[in-house]
Order: structure tokens, then sequence, then C-alpha cells
């Protein structure tokens, strides 16, 4: 398994340029790894050729619930056995009184039937018909909802001023843009533009300044969107300190600094550490993090007893026996499953130039426990975690 | 003149464009898949009126990032309940899986390894190799550290390969 991940990183360069020529020495004089690592990259290509989407079960009961009651004079078909598209058809293509919307500001496209109040005036949709409101500058609310379903016809008085048009793709639609003109049916293909008379100031082409006298209904829009800027000004202070929770508990992500001391770097670290074990039986590396600064190692070791944790321990100690990491913050973590004789041991440690700061510290920590989390397959009920040892100068002494 | 918004997508057309995709996401990422296609569409329609037709963020991309939340979150919960809950019956492979793969056998194979992949390790591995999704951004979504999202990812693929060979 332990050459299959190599195998899987060396296929998106994950691994350090040293690790990559020993692997690629190891491809080319081994014909079965070979064989494997060929068989890796077929299932890669596999996964890509999957399909993407499948075919659901039905309409989300959500959107039931949220449409208007529906007098259907054929049983519902359901999405099973059918391709997306012909579903797609059947959901419009279905027998009811059309529905209502409103279309304050903005455009939208509407397939099927469909009653729209577009800027005050009325269109019947029966077809696929694009339709754009042009409010006049005073005339609508900056809100985040400009198309409101309602389930009982309204009425709004015509926006003064604001400029509609009306374009069909398939069927037709019929609109009357004045209470004194016949009504219009746009056909295929056409593209028909009106303003509404009157608007703010006197503005606007038509048959007149004056505007038609506003229903109650107005208000209440009005006051719903009221309702829903407060929720969302509230969703949004909310999500604004589950942020800033989140950063605390996290940290923030550490790049690499530019001037970071030659021993830190990825490659040198690496080197250090694998002389390191050499010297430290039993103790091996299980992990290198390096995707952000500092590098964290996850170890591991086969040798049992309570004193495991010293064993690890002495690895980064002898990394800066001779001074090569200079003045250096340690922090370390230790973790082990509950699995009695097969329990699994790790030490996750990093070490970075002293002094660090605290936001340092915290992303470090975060990451570490985050490595050996994955390792113990985030079976936290189980784990036996111990406390993250804080900083050890290269005397030992924190 | 004043400038034109446009327009939130309606809701059925939500479901009709991008059901296929949220249902694929649900099947493959949850012992549960119906529950939580039900639940996934009531945050996407709750957070609707939220979204900005003229943000930076397509209609899918955002829809991915909702029901990716999502799945996390019902994965932490059930962690945290401490059920064990069992890879259910495979994803079918499709009618067009057979031409691109070779047999509808080898995806059917496929399709089995995954489902028995531990979850955290498919949910990487099906958003990065069948959504596309960049690593960095499961990272940022999941709340973690881009080095163990490629962990679980290389972890991934090792016992895919493991299992189909």
């Amino acid at each position: 398994m332990n050459d299959d991940v190599n195998l899987s990183r060396l296929l998106d360069g994950d691994l350090t340029p040293p690790e990559a020529a020993a692997l690629r020495a190891r491809l080319a004089a081994d014909p079965a790894l070979a064989a494997r690592f060929a068989a890796l990259q077929r299932t890669v290509s596999a996964l890509q050729g999957l399909e993407r989407e499948l075919v659901p079960p039905g309409i989300p009961r959500a959107l039931q619930a949220a449409k208007p009651p529906v007098r259907r004079h054929v049983p519902l078909l359901t999405y099973v056995g059918l391709p997306m598209m012909l579903a797609a058809g059947l959901l419009f293509a279905l027998r009811s009184p059309p529905a209502r919307t409103v279309l304050l500001s903005g455009e939208t496209v509407v397939d099927g039937q469909v009653e729209l109040i577009a800027g005050g005036l009325p269109v019947t949709i029966d077809g696929r018909v694009r339709v754009i409101v042009e409010p006049p500058a005073a005339g609508v609310r900056e809100s985040g909802a400009e198309i409101i379903s309602m389930d009982r016809s309204h009425l709004l008085a015509a926006l003064g001023g604001a400029v509609i048009t009306v374009t069909v793709y398939e069927g037709t639609a019929t609109w009357t843009p004045s209470a004194e003109a016949p009504a219009r049916v746009v056909a295929v293909g056409e593209s028909q533009s009106v303003q509404v008379p009157g608007g703010p100031a006197g503005g606007g082409a038509g048959s007149g300044a004056t505007s038609a006298p506003r229903p109650a209904s107005l208000p209440e829009a009005l006051a719903r969107i009221d309702t829903l800027e407060r929720q969302l000004a509230g969703a949004r202070l909310q999500a604004g300190i589950n942020a800033g929770i989140v950063q605390t508990h996290e940290g923030v992500a550490q790049p690499w600094p530019k001037d970071v001391p030659a021993p830190f770097r990825p490659e040198a670290f690496r080197r250090h550490l694998d002389a390191a074990l050499e010297a430290s039986p039993g103790a091996s590396v299980v992990e290198v993090d390096c995707d952000e600064f500092p590098c964290i190692a996850v170890l591991t070791t086969s040798a049992p007893g309570a004193d495991w944790v010293s064993g690890l321990e002495a690895v980064h100690e002898r990394m800066n026996a001779d001074g090569t990491f200079g003045d250096v913050g340690v922090m370390g973590l230790a973790a082990a499953t509950d699995d009695g004789e097969d329990a699994r041991r790790y030490y996750a440690f990093a070490m970075a130039p002293g002094p660090v700061s605290e936001e340092g510290r915290a992303r470090t920590g975060f990451r570490g426990k985050a490595l050996v989390d994955e390792l113990t397959h985030e079976g936290q009920e189980d784990r036996e975690a111990l406390e993250v040892m804080g900083y050890l100068s290269p005397t030992g002494e924190e | 003149m004043p400038a034109l918004r446009l327009a939130l997508p309606e809701p059925e057309r939500l479901v009709a464009d991008h059901g296929g995709l949220v249902w694929a996401l649900c099947r493959r990422l949850d012992p549960e898949p119906e529950d939580a296609w039900q639940e996934a569409w009531e945050k996407l329609l709750r957070a609707l009126p939220r979204f900005d037709p003229g943000g930076t963020a397509s209609v899918r991309t955002w829809l991915m990032t909702v029901v990716h939340r999502h799945l996390v979150d019902r994965h932490r919960r059930r962690t945290v309940r401490g059920d064990v809950l069992e890879a259910d019956d495979v994803v079918d492979p499709g009618p067009g899986a057979s031409a691109r793969l070779g047999t509808a056998q080898d995806s059917a194979a496929l399709e089995r390894a995954l489902a028995l992949l531990p979850e955290p390790w498919r949910r990487v591995v099906v958003l990065h190799h069948l959504h596309e999704v960049p690593l960095e951004r499961i990272a940022a979504e999941e709340g973690l550290p881009v080095g163990t999202v490629k962990s679980r990812l290389h972890r991934g693929r090792a016992a895919l390969l493991e299992a189909l060979t």
C-alpha cells in the first residue's frame, strides 16, 4: 500500500525530486512495479470517465412545497427511467392553471404557461419567452429578490417610465401595453418593447403623465423585502462571527517565507530527517507535509513500551544535534490508537526558526492535529491523544 | 436608463438543469442518499435568494459548494453520533459509461470499489476526479490543510488500485 501511495504522489508531482528520482529508478528496474504504475494511471483515467450525473429520484419535496397548488389532468410522471431533457419538458407540460409571477426589474426567461406581471403590465405566456424590465430610476427598491412568486393574482400599478421588452423564442406572448390599447400578440422570433406612460417627475412617453393608483399588495411586497433584507444582514453578521471562530481554531495558512534558512526548506529538512532516522532504530517516517511553512513530519515506531514518545522526540533532537537548525522552536503532538497490542503510535513534529508567532503556532498545531487524525482514521472516540508539547530550545529547556 | 440586473434561476430550472449532478453527489458520497438529496434541495432553495447571478461564481459552482458543505456536515454529524453505516448497493454505470470504459463490468467494479472507500477519501476522489474540483477548494470547504486533502486523494487512489488489481 505504501508503494501505491507513493506511485500516486509521483503521478501528481508530490514527491521531492530525490524521492521522485529514486522511485523512477525503481520503476525502470522493476517491471511489476511499472505495471502497477500503469494500472494506477488507468484507474485515474477510468474515474474521470464515470458518469457525472445520474437520473434523480424525483422532484424534491422542498420544491413541491414551494409551488402553488396545481390541478392536474394527467398523472405526474417521475424522472425514473427518463432522460433529463424529456423530464424537464414534462414538468412544464402539466395541464394546470398558469403560475403567476411578478418581475419588478431585471430579466427572466419563462417556459410554459405563465401569467407574468412585468413592470406592472400583465403578460400571458405560452411558450418560451424572454422578458426584460428596465425600471425607472426611482421605481424599484434595491433588493436581492427581483422575482416574486405569488399564489394569487396581483395587479400592480404600472411602474411609470419602465421599459418592458418581450422576446418570443417559442409559442406566443400576449400583453396589453396600456389600459387604452388592445391586447397584442408577440409571435415567434418577434421582440416588442414599450415604455410605460407616466413615471417620476412626469417623465416617460405615452398618453399622459398620470400613474395608476397603487394597490394594497405593493406595500405587502415591499414589507417582505424589508424583512428579507434584515434577515440577510443578520445572517451575514453570524457568518462573520463564525468565520472568526473558525480562524481562531484553524489559524491562518502560512505561506513559505522567501528568506527561510536553508535547513528548514523541504528538501534539506527531509535530508536531515532521513539521516536522523538512520540512527533511530524502530522509527520511520509516515508522512512529511510541506505544503505550508513549516514542514511537519509524522513518525511512527515499531518499538513498544510507555517510552515510545521519547524515542521519537530523539529524532528531531538528532537533526539539530550539531546546531544546523540554529535557535529553533519545536512543536510536537503524539497520539496513539487504543488498540492494545495493535496500537498505532504517531508523533508529529515541526521545527521553525524561533521565536514563532502565535498565529504560526495555532496554524501548525491545527495542521499537525489534522495529519494525525487522518492517520488514526478520525477515530477520535478511540484515540488517546497526548498534549501538544510546546517549544523546546536546542538545550531542551522550554 | 438603469443597468439591467440578472434574474435568479427559477427553482424548477435549477432542478431540471442540475438535479442529475446533485443526485450523483448524494448517491456516491452519502450512505443515505435520499435523505441527503431532500435536505440538499431544502438548503439550496433557502440559499437561492442570496446567490448573486452577476457574481464570479456560476450557478453550477455555487450549487456544488452548497451541496459539498451539506454532505460534509452530514458526515460530521454521523461521526459524532458514532454511526456505522455500510455502503449500500453500487451506483449503476449509466448508459454512456460502457463506451468510455470499455465494458459495463469495468465501470461497475470501479463504482463498487469507490463505494467501499472510507467516506473522507471517497469524497476527495469523487469531487476531484469526477467533478474537477481543485484540491485547494476542497480543502477550503472542508476546513482542512491542502496536505491532508492530498493525502486522502493518494490513499483513496491506492485503495482503489488495491481493490481492482
